[in-house]
């Protein structure tokens, strides 16, 4: 760590019993004030206002910089599962969870980073602007969603969420833009109604994979629950590369979903998925495999 | 309850023929009395000078309350993310949502307004315990709900048999059972199209399975209204409601408030008269019909409108012109709700979006200002959104801005779509409302529709004590020139009191109250032998069509929270 770069620790005195609603410390927040003002930092513990000294040790130095991206907020203790919208609109510097972490982490974030040691909640990173969120332990539904009942397309916009655990139902639901990779697998509706963005699941996925997409791409590099009908085959493709990583072997690419007269792009890894995609291999007339 | 000495107000009161007095105004016991009776030492004194004094406004059409509106609650969750606001006991419940808010927040909203008494335009028979059970659990404001008969199979079959007396009978019945206050007509007839399969129907085409057409529909339960001789008068939603070229359909429906005109009065309400003064005969080539609607109001007598007016942004459409809203569906692309209601009506939601830079959504802006800056008559227009249709009702500010203010019709015209302005003859109208026609269109005009010009909508004595006092002098301030005086004025009322009691001050709630359920109930004082002959063709019918009995129909005195019930004499 560079001089001028601070670190803020916070620890959970107790385990926490309600929700805590974390959202007013972010590090643009903090920016230029010291370790006075953080202790008056208001936090709701269930529906109750409270200081953020009453709920948490505080280890920081006695001023920060002015420069956000400086800055890092270290989140530990017992219970900080029970901490909801961590990093909301979050606008630069850095937030790390030595734990796991609730719902609504990197709600709206606009810049910036978090990194979760543990497992994350629900809504992780739903409908955020940039930035990056690591997580190495699982996710719940909605990674990167937008809310129930908004219109397609009101989801993440830009950014980068990368899962190095499984995932649950309704990833990248209605996103417009950005990155989400999943390493292990991934539950049901991945990439429903997306019309951006790139969703790369390394391990398996549930059923109605691309539900209503209309844009967008999400790969699939492992076993599938099912293909929708919705879905046209375009063709069959002997490697695929996404962000840097590449996946030497072959996929078939899908165009859908017809039903909302979508543009989308699904890559099914082929040997994995035979079964699957057999009805589909006599439709494409150049089968190319290197 | 204690007494209240409103002095030095700056008061405007049409019914009392008062054009802006600074007078006195006392209240005992939820009634204005004369300021005289009651001594300064036993009450509490609201110094109200340098501010405007009016009567509670009144709102004739507001879908508020019903299963529809629940339907709209539940299938628009993103209306209620970034719109909660936490209680303050005891003062105030949360509030939530903007096109379809919660119990809570409808009452509160219209209070902090200034309104005290809101009609829930339509509901079906068999779903308005549920409209009653959610009118129960609105504050602040009087209430009252209007009962669908359009396409009521019953009323149908009646109007085919040509039974006239059973008919007005049955009718007298339905609002007495229902606890409702008047009859509504959504696209006569339309709805039992609806339900074989059948689009929208004109004015005279046959309804599917019966030999009628709608305006016979409009003549019967129209002569049936007048000869009931119930306070309001029938409540028209047009045919072909949101169809270009449909203000012919609109003119025609206006003139037959003439064939059945009883009383010294008018005879027919046309409701939301936006959505259904389109002309052009497509979407693209969309023109206003205000200037002819306008025209036909200030010749023809019988008839009173209100707007619909458009005021730009989130909005929810629901009616019970379901077939209308199967076509908007295939408009938006997005949600959409349909219900049949047995043997009674249809209805269905969609949520939209009114654009200013879209060519539709600025004819549909403008023809509702055209309508009420080209009549003549501010006691026949009234203004409404047909809330959540054409826009929310705490949007009511922007419109009053804009009849009201030249200026802000000006600063609008820049933002909205320029194409639709070019064909609309709203830039060259020079008409800017007075605070009296105002006052006039939002508290008179209305009370005196609904009947209610006894207690309602007038602070003279006697006159139940619903009063707005709102921080504005319109002496010392030109509202013409100074919209945005209008726009935070009317938005938060200084002082709202409810049957006597304060219940907004300095534009916060600072108590919940519960008010009164109108009703009307024509049927008891019916002759004997009329009641006992619909009781038993009743009976029959009931076991033909519905899936309730006869018992579990009627809406008891009990269930409703506050009832009162006015007792009308029919002629018969």
């Amino acid at each position: 760590m560079s001089p001028n770069r601070v670190s803020i620790y916070i620890k959970l005195k107790t385990r926490p019993t309600v929700p805590i609603d974390l959202r007013a410390l972010r590090p643009d927040r903090v920016a230029g004030l010291g370790i006075n003002n953080i202790k008056n930092v208001k936090v709701l513990e269930g529906g109750r206002e409270i200081f953020l000294e009453e709920l948490f040790d505080i280890e920081a130095p006695s001023t920060f910089p002015q420069n956000s991206e400086n800055i890092e907020i270290v989140v530990a203790g017992n219970g900080t599962e029970k901490i909801r919208f961590l990093g909301y609109k979050m606008n630069g510097g850095k937030i790390i969870v030595e734990g796991d972490i609730g719902h609504l982490a990197g709600y709206k974030m606009v810049k910036g980073s978090i990194v979760i040691k543990g497992s994350a909640g629900n809504w992780l990173g739903a409908k955020m602007k940039g930035g990056s969120i690591e997580v190495f332990g699982d996710v719940g539904n909605f990674v990167g969603a937008k809310l129930l009942g908004e219109k397609p397309g009101k989801g993440m916009k830009d950014g980068t969420i990368i899962i190095h655990g499984n995932a649950g139902s309704y990833i990248g639901l209605g996103m417009k833009g950005g990155t989400i990779i999943i390493e292990k697998n991934a539950g049901n509706m991945v990439g429903g109604y997306m019309v951006g963005g790139l969703i790369l699941v390394q391990g398996s996925c549930g059923d109605f994979i691309g539900a209503r997409m209309s844009g967008g791409r999400i790969i699939a590099c492992n076993k599938i629950g099912g293909i929708l009908p919705s879905f046209y085959i375009d063709s069959i493709v002997g490697e695929i590369r996404a962000r840097g990583r590449v996946f030497k072997k072959p996929f078939a690419l899908f165009i859908g979903d017809v039903l909302s007269s979508g543009r989308g792009t699904l890559a099914i890894a082929l040997e994995e998925n035979k079964a699957i995609l057999q009805p589909f291999l006599k439709l494409v007339e150049e089968v190319r495999i290197p | 309850m204690s007494n209240i000495i409103i002095k030095n107000g700056f008061v405007i009161d049409p019914l009392n023929n008062i054009r802006g007095e600074v007078m006195d105004i006392g209240i005992k016991n939820g009634k204005i009395v004369d300021p005289s009776e009651i001594r300064d030492v036993e009450a509490t004194v609201i110094d109200a000078s340098g501010k405007l004094v009016l009567a509670g406004a009144i709102d004739i059409h507001s879908h508020i309350a019903g299963p529809k509106v629940n339907t709209g609650r539940l299938m628009r969750p993103e209306d209620h993310y970034l719109t909660n606001i936490p209680s303050k006991l005891p003062f105030r419940r949360a509030m939530t949502g903007k096109t379809v808010p919660n119990v809570f927040a409808i009452g509160y909203k219209y209070a902090l307004m200034g309104y005290t008494l809101v009609a829930e335009p339509a509901c079906a028979p068999l779903k308005i315990r549920h409209a009653h059970e959610e009118l129960n659990a609105i504050p602040m404001i009087d209430k009252m709900v209007f009962v669908l008969v359009d396409s009521n199979w019953l009323a149908l079959d009646l109007m085919a048999e040509n039974r006239k007396e059973l008919l007005k009978v049955y009718l007298a019945w339905l609002l007495y059972s229902t606890k409702a206050y008047a009859l509504k007509l959504v696209d006569p007839g339309s709805d039992a199209a609806w339900m074989v399969g059948k689009p929208s129907l004109d004015l005279d085409d046959q309804i599917p399975g019966y030999n009628l057409t709608p305006r016979d529909v409009i003549r019967f339960i129209g002569e049936a209204n007048e000869s009931l001789n119930l306070p309001h008068t029938i409540h028209v939603h047009c045919n072909r409601l949101g169809f270009p070229g449909n203000y012919i359909t609109t003119l025609n429906t206006m003139k037959l408030g003439k064939d059945f005109a009883l009383r010294n009065r008018n005879s027919i309400h046309i409701t939301h008269v936006q959505f259904t003064g389109y002309g052009g005969d497509s979407w693209s080539t969309l023109e206003s019909g205000g200037e002819a609607i306008a025209n036909e109001l200030n010749t023809n007598p019988y008839t009173t409108l209100d707007l619909g007016q458009v005021t730009f942004g989130e909005a929810t459409t629901m009616t019970a012109d379901a077939p209308f809203e199967f076509i908007l569906y295939h408009l938006t692309r997005w949600k959409w709700a349909n219900a049949d209601v047995e043997n009674e009506t249809a209805s269905g939601i969609v949520p939209y979006r009114y654009r200013k830079k879209s060519y539709v959504n600025t004819i549909q802006w403008a023809i509702g200002l055209e309508v009420l800056l080209l009549s003549r008559d501010p006691w026949r227009t009234l203004i409404t959104t047909d809330h959540p249709n054409a826009g929310v009702f705490t949007d009511y500010p922007k419109i009053f801005a804009w009849v009201m203010s030249k200026k802000y019709r000006e600063e609008t015209f820049r933002e909205v779509n320029q194409r639709a302005l070019r064909k609309c003859s709203l830039p060259s109208i020079d008409r800017e409302i007075t605070l009296y026609e105002l006052a006039v269109i939002t508290r008179a005009a209305p009370a005196k529709f609904l009947g209610l010009e006894k207690r309602k909508g007038h602070l003279g004595i006697g006159a139940d004590a619903d009063i707005a006092i709102y921080d504005i002098d319109p002496r010392a301030t030109d509202l013409s020139k100074d919209y945005e005086k209008i726009l935070k004025t009317f938005h938060r009322a200084w002082c709202v009191i409810k049957d006597g009691e304060i219940v907004v001050k300095d534009g916060e709630i600072v108590r919940t109250i519960y008010g009164k359920t109108y009703s009307v109930d024509p049927y008891t004082s019916l002759p004997e032998d009329l009641r006992k002959e619909l009781e038993k063709y009743l009976r029959s019918e009931f076991r033909r069509y519905y899936t309730v009995s006869l018992e579990n129909f009627i809406i008891r005195d009990y269930e409703i929270k506050k009832l009162e019930e006015l007792k009308v004499n029919p002629m018969l």
